[in-house]
């Protein structure tokens, strides 16, 4: 059994020592977590002590950084440390205490992030290993543990370490295919709860409209804010934010946005708020993109170009459905 | 008479609020000389899904202020985003002209 904790007071120096502890070794995993804790408030060494604990038994390296961050190295499959983790981590906490564990462990996206050297070492180590390399896990996989909040109070489950399971994963091809993620923060998922509480008092509808060009947006939010109380946007990491402080009861939402695309937000808001009323509007008129857009929880589609009965119409299938759920 | 705009959806769509309608025009024309611009820059080789993109989002402004015309001619840029240089160069004219027009016929309406 190894574990080997090591804490830096940068990110930075942190990466650097990660590389070379690895360069000659032979890194298979690499996940960055990002611990938030709500509620009762350890302190720092309390917090290294609890994670250590959670990694007994491990055959892993540990990275703290002062900000919360945690980096783990190891051999193995992404998806069942998450897991195992996850569990760990739930367990160490005390009952009082919330936890949002924000996992960025998508290996290749991570080491983009974090610099082009790490990058290549790392891909030259999977490469030379293929048999080793981890199998990424699913998005499913890594947006639920990115929401997981959990009250603990369990003891500390005492399996080991999994092993490799000898998938072999094109690397090359994963890092030009991943999108930039769109997430809410923790702080988000506290607000959006709170909002989300505060939409179930209000009486009008309140309205997102989420629109790269500008004269598109003014043109929508024009018909719309004699009626509705309005928020707009063109890019996609404010709508997360606007989203978060509103609630909103409808996102009129664009599919092709400056910093993300429509479809992974339509999906974002309906996995944290499925009470999400999602229309999609586009100048495609394209069945694959209709498809997506359902598939992704829009429950309704607004080819371009727009006018009042559309519009209105979406806004009239939403009382119908609030009618019905209520 | 040939109309290069036809504002019925978006008088509907503003309430016929005249200071509304001078302001979606003049973000209107902002948007569309951003579209020629992206599209003049990615003329060329190697700039497809740029070219696309561009396309693309002409084309949205230009069907939801009534400009049917330009918005096929959008639409065939945007379809043809993998066409060489030269065939962009001819569709990017005469987008040019049929914007000239468009912006000619809002002007008009400004005063």
């Amino acid at each position: 059994m190894l574990i080997d904790v090591i804490e830096q007071d940068s990110e930075s120096a942190l990466l650097q020592m990660i590389e070379r502890n690895h360069k000659q070794g032979s890194l298979a995993s690499l996940v960055h977590f990002k611990f938030t804790l709500f509620g009762a408030q350890p302190n720092h060494d309390q917090f290294v002590l609890a994670v250590k604990e959670c990694l007994i038994g491990f055959k892993a390296s540990v990275y703290f950084c002062a900000d919360g961050d945690v980096f783990v190295v190891w051999r193995g499959t992404a998806r069942n440390v998450l897991k195992q983790l996850l569990q760990n981590v739930k367990a160490a906490f005390a009952q009082d205490m919330t936890i949002a564990c924000d996992v960025f462990p998508h290996h290749y996206y991570d080491l983009l992030a974090h610099g082009e050297e790490l990058r290549i070492i790392c891909k030259q180590k999977l490469h030379a290993q293929p048999g080793l390399a981890p199998l990424p896990p699913s998005d499913a996989d890594l947006d639920a543990a990115a929401i997981r909040i959990a009250r603990t109070g369990h003891s500390r489950p005492d399996s080991g370490f999994p092993q490799a399971e000898g998938h072999a994963t094109d690397w090359h091809s994963l890092g030009q295919r991943i999108e930039p993620r769109l997430r809410f923060s923790p702080e988000q998922i506290v607000t959006l709860a709170q909002a989300v509480e505060i939409r179930k008092q209000r009486k009008h509808p309140e309205i997102l409209v989420v629109e790269d060009q500008t004269f598109s947006r003014l043109l929508l939010h024009s018909s719309l804010r004699e009626h509705y109380t309005t928020h707009s946007t063109e890019q996609a990491k404010e709508a997360i934010q606007l989203y978060a402080e509103h609630a909103p009861d409808i996102v009129f939402l664009d599919i092709e946005l400056p910093d993300g695309n429509g479809h992974q937000l339509a999906e974002l808001f309906k996995r944290f708020d499925p009470q999400t009323f999602v229309v999609m509007v586009t100048a495609y008129n394209q069945q694959d993109e209709v498809m997506r857009a359902r598939n992704n929880g829009a429950r309704a589609f607004v080819i371009k170009p727009y006018n009042k009965q559309k519009i209105f119409d979406c806004i009239q299938l939403f009382h119908r459905n609030r009618r019905k759920a209520s | 008479m040939y109309l290069s705009v036809d504002l019925t959806n978006l008088r509907e769509m503003t309430g016929g609020d005249s200071a509304i309608e001078q302001m979606l025009f003049v973000e209107f024309c902002k948007s569309a000389q951003g579209c020629v611009q992206g599209l003049t820059q990615f003329c060329t080789e190697g700039q497809a899904e740029n070219w696309r993109k561009s396309a693309h989002a002409f084309k949205g402004i230009a069907l939801n202020i009534g400009a049917n015309q330009l918005s096929v001619l959008c639409k065939q840029a945007q379809d043809q985003h993998m066409a060489d240089a030269a065939t962009k160069a001819l569709m990017l004219q005469s987008i040019k002209s049929e914007y000239a027009l468009v912006e000619e016929y809002l002007s008009k309406i400004m005063g």
